[in-house]
């Protein structure tokens, strides 16, 4: 490979890398406006419990929206690492992951779940705890 | 993400006519990579119509979250699109294919079926299979990691 070629692939993946950057600050812009939106339903909750014509269980409701936010909130914490060092950190992602479990769980205190439903969750929640523990030790070991 | 080297670094040259070939065949390899890139950015801008289809059901309608389940589902397409970016910018600099950099897509992938799982309910097969794809996964990543670390120590 010459040094024309060269420098037309570093032209070509120097012009890719800034789309990516751009279509994820378009992705960014899209999980903010989620995030406001959530925020109205977790208000709407709020205010329905103060109101006293909330359903059967508000606080479960406004729980389940604010865990929403999080899982928002998360990807867009991947977003920004990637933008500051053009990598995915798939500790963020797995979290996000998580989040969504822990919102599933929620829902076993207001619906009847069979037990086999729960032992998979638990299976499901055991595995991404394990991957959050092992990338996250893998990245330390790159790092090092 | 392991160190990316030299633009162009990892491929031998090779005299003669196979080195012609070697390296007409790589200028187009190359070429197909990139149309590859132009059309994930066309689907990025796609799946931006739809999580904005997705958002717009928030004016109008009788608001529910699971409108914004739905745009997140369909933002982490966003993602897999860019991870397939990364895997396409990462082979125009080294010329090879980076299998973390794919796994890491497929993690994604399996997150986005995992986000959805929180939202609603599911049969438990699903689940229990998309737990094996997750494990699965995360095996190959370890491997992958142990695979390069060793390679790089003999080196």
């Amino acid at each position: 490979m010459t040094g024309k070629d060269t420098n037309y692939s570093q032209v070509i993946y120097t012009a890719i890398g800034r789309v990516e950057s751009a279509i994820y600050l378009v992705a960014a812009i899209f999980l903010v406006l989620m995030a406001l939106i959530s925020f109205f339903y977790v208000a709407r909750d709020l205010y329905d419990i103060f109101a006293g014509t909330a359903g059967a269980d508000p606080v479960y409701a406004a729980l389940n929206h604010l865990l929403v936010v999080l899982i928002i909130v998360e990807l867009i914490q991947t977003i920004a690492v990637f933008i500051q060092r053009h990598e995915l950190d798939l500790r963020l992602i797995l979290a996000a992951g998580l989040t969504a479990m822990i919102r599933r769980v929620l829902l076993f205190g207001v619906e009847n779940i069979s037990p086999v439903e729960m032992a998979i969750t638990a299976l499901l929640v055991i595995i991404i705890a394990a991957a959050i523990y092992l990338v996250g030790r893998q990245k330390v070991e790159r790092h090092a | 993400m392991p160190d990316e080297g030299t633009p162009g670094s990892a491929r031998p040259k090779v005299a003669g006519y196979n080195s012609i070939i070697g390296n007409a065949l790589d200028s187009t390899q190359v070429v197909l990579y990139l149309l590859a890139a132009l059309f994930l950015i066309l689907l990025a801008v796609m799946a931006f119509l739809v999580v904005a289809g997705d958002m717009y059901q928030f004016i109008g309608h009788e608001p529910d979250i699971l409108m914004i389940d739905r745009a997140l589902e369909d933002i982490l397409i966003v993602f897999v699109i860019t991870g397939l970016i990364q895997t396409l910018i990462v082979y125009i600099k080294r010329h090879t294919i980076d299998p973390w950099l794919v796994l890491s897509v497929g993690l994604t992938a399996v997150i986005r079926r995992v986000l959805v799982f929180g939202a609603e309910s599911r049969p438990w097969e699903d689940i229990a299979l998309t737990a094996i794809l997750l494990f699965v996964i995360i095996i190959g990543l370890f491997l992958v990691d142990r695979g390069e670390r060793k390679s790089g120590k003999t080196e």
